[in-house]
């Protein structure tokens, strides 16, 4: 076996695996607030993802800065669709949230067809790759790479040191108990919606200048993917989707070179279906 | 005739009548698709309504069920030239086991487990076929098989199939096992409390609707003879049935019907010229009526009509 090629497989995995951590951070945030988990996840980080391109097409907008923009923008919007439609099912029967956000997702795949047609288009921003002994790194990928680990880490931060923080932690770790010692659980639900799909669209702008092909159908394979990241890193646990992140990446990356290039998805469904089988509560989670 | 037979009267005599034309209207020279497509829609959200709407675990990729029982009845008409109907049969029986394997490590978690499962399943069992050589699943270009061409037969077949599944599931909902599933439905850990064992239970309904999916999957097979990846494992099938199954109402015995009645005709107009305007009209459909009217149409008219309330339809 060729050494460069397995280092370089495990490197791209790697520069990968810190993004899919990102992409995975709001679905495992609202999850673990409000136990809803967001079916239109992918969805929104294909919404930012077309943000960035139509703020870099005619203004040439870094897609690292027009995060800036989609971060905010969908931290309203995730504020309006929590209010309107997300706070009824809190606490309802699972299948109804399931249901809902499946329908918003459908929704907006299908309205983005309609506007901005199926072809792939790219947001054209490129970095050169530096190569160091047989090794190429290439620098949009870690830049991209830098930048996911850097918000998951302010994150991570904002959790345990802020007040809002705190409480989103308490809301994972027990929701009625959370309601009993005077944390308005109603407005940190709302917050966390808003700030989760924030994250998504957060990622979907720094996933163009890595993965910079885009079609409105990107959004479904995203939210398996970040689904399958969130149960192997355990729910609530901005590190631990680093961490699942890392796996289901490195397990892609080997899984395509050396079995076969199309295997990317069989292999996120093997690894989620097996982690399910053999630690439902994620590797780094606590057994129930 | 008084008033509380109301309901029952109407319930069996709508369904006689929608029977009746579903069995002539080929014999009165009607053309066979459009009627094969909307009883293999009612079938479909029948069967998605069994582990939707009773257990109360949402199946997003239920089409896989479709998509497997539609792919082994296509093996097995290629590789060993067996009559169809045999072969849709295992093709059910192939859907079947599919639903133990998925629904062992996911059905003792909560739904939403369970929910992405079933998705990760269709998107892996499309991508395993497209992996694999020509020559054990057909890869991309599908299994054609036009020898088995028979319009009739599969129309017929598949309407006793979906008569068939009403049947069962009119005598399955007020048995013992279906008042399991209601109980389970209602709330799990309750039902759990009183002693049901509940991963069993929710396998078995999965395992029956998942076998209703892959026998109208090996019907689809027989009735166009050809299957291809992209197509058979296409969500947009599952979201069919979803929205069918949530409009006529879940949990309702003649919601899946009622559903499809509505929506398959809105299908035919607005799919044909507007493709992605159906799916988006569906989509926001879904989203509205699960909040708003989570027991759909029959769950509407049975909280207003007192009369209906003792007889689950």
């Amino acid at each position: 076996m060729d050494v460069t090629i397995l280092l370089q497989t495990i490197l791209s995995g790697m520069l990968q695996g810190g993004l899919y951590g990102l992409i995975a951070l709001g679905l495992g945030l609202i999850w673990g607030v409000m136990k809803v988990v967001n079916i239109a996840h992918g969805e929104f980080l294909m919404l930012g993802a077309f943000m960035t391109y139509f703020l870099f097409n005619p203004f040439g907008l870094n897609p690292f800065l027009s995060a800036l923009i989609t971060g905010p923008a969908f931290f309203l919007i995730g504020l309006v669709i929590y209010k309107y439609l997300v706070r009824r099912t809190v606490g309802a029967p699972e299948l109804i949230s399931l249901l809902l956000t499946f329908g918003i997702s459908i929704f907006i795949l299908n309205a983005a067809i309609l506007a901005w047609t199926p072809d792939i288009r790219a947001v054209g921003y490129a970095l050169p790759s530096v190569s160091f002994s047989g090794l190429i790194v290439p620098l949009s990928r870690l830049y991209a790479f830098i930048a996911a680990i850097l918000l998951t880490i302010s994150f991570f931060i904002f959790l345990s040191k802020t007040y809002l923080g705190k409480a989103i932690k308490a809301l994972t770790q027990n929701y009625d108990a959370a309601h009993l010692v005077g944390i308005d659980t109603d407005r940190v639900s709302m917050i966390s919606f808003g700030l989760g799909l924030a994250f998504a669209a957060t990622a979907g702008s720094i996933n163009t200048v890595a993965n910079p092909a885009l079609t409105p159908m990107i959004g479904y394979l995203y939210i398996l993917k970040a689904f399958a990241i969130v149960v192997l890193g355990g729910v609530g646990k901005p590190f631990g989707a680093l961490a699942g992140g890392f796996l289901l990446a490195l397990a892609e990356s080997l899984g395509t070179v050396y079995w076969h290039a199309e295997a990317s998805v069989v292999i996120a469904f093997l690894v989620l279906l097996l982690t399910l089988f053999l630690r439902p509560s994620g590797l780094l989670g606590r057994k129930e | 005739m008084e008033r509380r037979d109301l309901p029952k009267t109407l319930y069996f005599s709508s369904i006689a009548v929608l029977a009746a034309y579903l069995a002539l209207a080929p014999l009165a020279g009607h053309l066979i698709t459009p009627n094969f497509l909307l009883l293999q829609l009612m079938a479909l959200a029948i069967s998605f309504n069994i582990i939707a709407g009773y257990v109360r675990y949402v199946s997003f990729g239920h089409v896989a069920f479709f998509g497997i029982g539609a792919y082994v009845t296509a093996i097995l008409v290629w590789k060993l030239g067996l009559p169809p109907l045999l072969c849709v049969f295992v093709g059910g029986v192939g859907a079947t086991l599919a639903a133990l394997v998925v629904g062992i490590p996911t059905l003792r978690l909560r739904g939403t487990y369970f929910a992405i499962a079933t998705i990760a399943l269709n998107e892996a069992i499309k991508g395993s076929i497209l992996i694999l050589p020509d020559s054990v699943a057909g890869g991309s270009h599908g299994i054609p098989q036009p020898s088995i061409y028979a319009p009739l037969a599969s129309y017929y077949a598949l309407l006793g199939v979906t008569i068939g599944a009403l049947v069962v599931m009119h005598f399955l909902v007020s048995s013992r096992m279906g008042l399991r599933f209601r109980s389970i439905g209602e709330d799990e850990e309750a039902a759990s409390a009183m002693g049901i064992n509940t991963v069993g239970v929710k396998l078995l309904g999965f395992m029956i609707s998942a076998f209703l999916a892959g026998l109208v999957g090996g019907m689809n097979f027989w009735y166009t003879t050809y299957v291809e990846p992209v197509s058979a494992f296409n969500l947009r099938i599952s979201i069919g049935m979803m929205a069918t199954a949530l409009l006529g109402g879940l949990g309702t015995l003649f919601g899946p019907l009622l559903g499809a009645v509505i929506l398959y005709p809105v299908e035919q107009v607005l799919w044909v010229s507007f493709p992605e305007v159906y799916l988006m009209v569906l989509g926001a459909a879904i989203a509205i009526f699960v909040v708003f009217l989570p027991r759909g149409i029959m769950g509407y008219i049975r909280s207003k009509f007192s009369e209906f309330r003792a007889f689950i339809l």
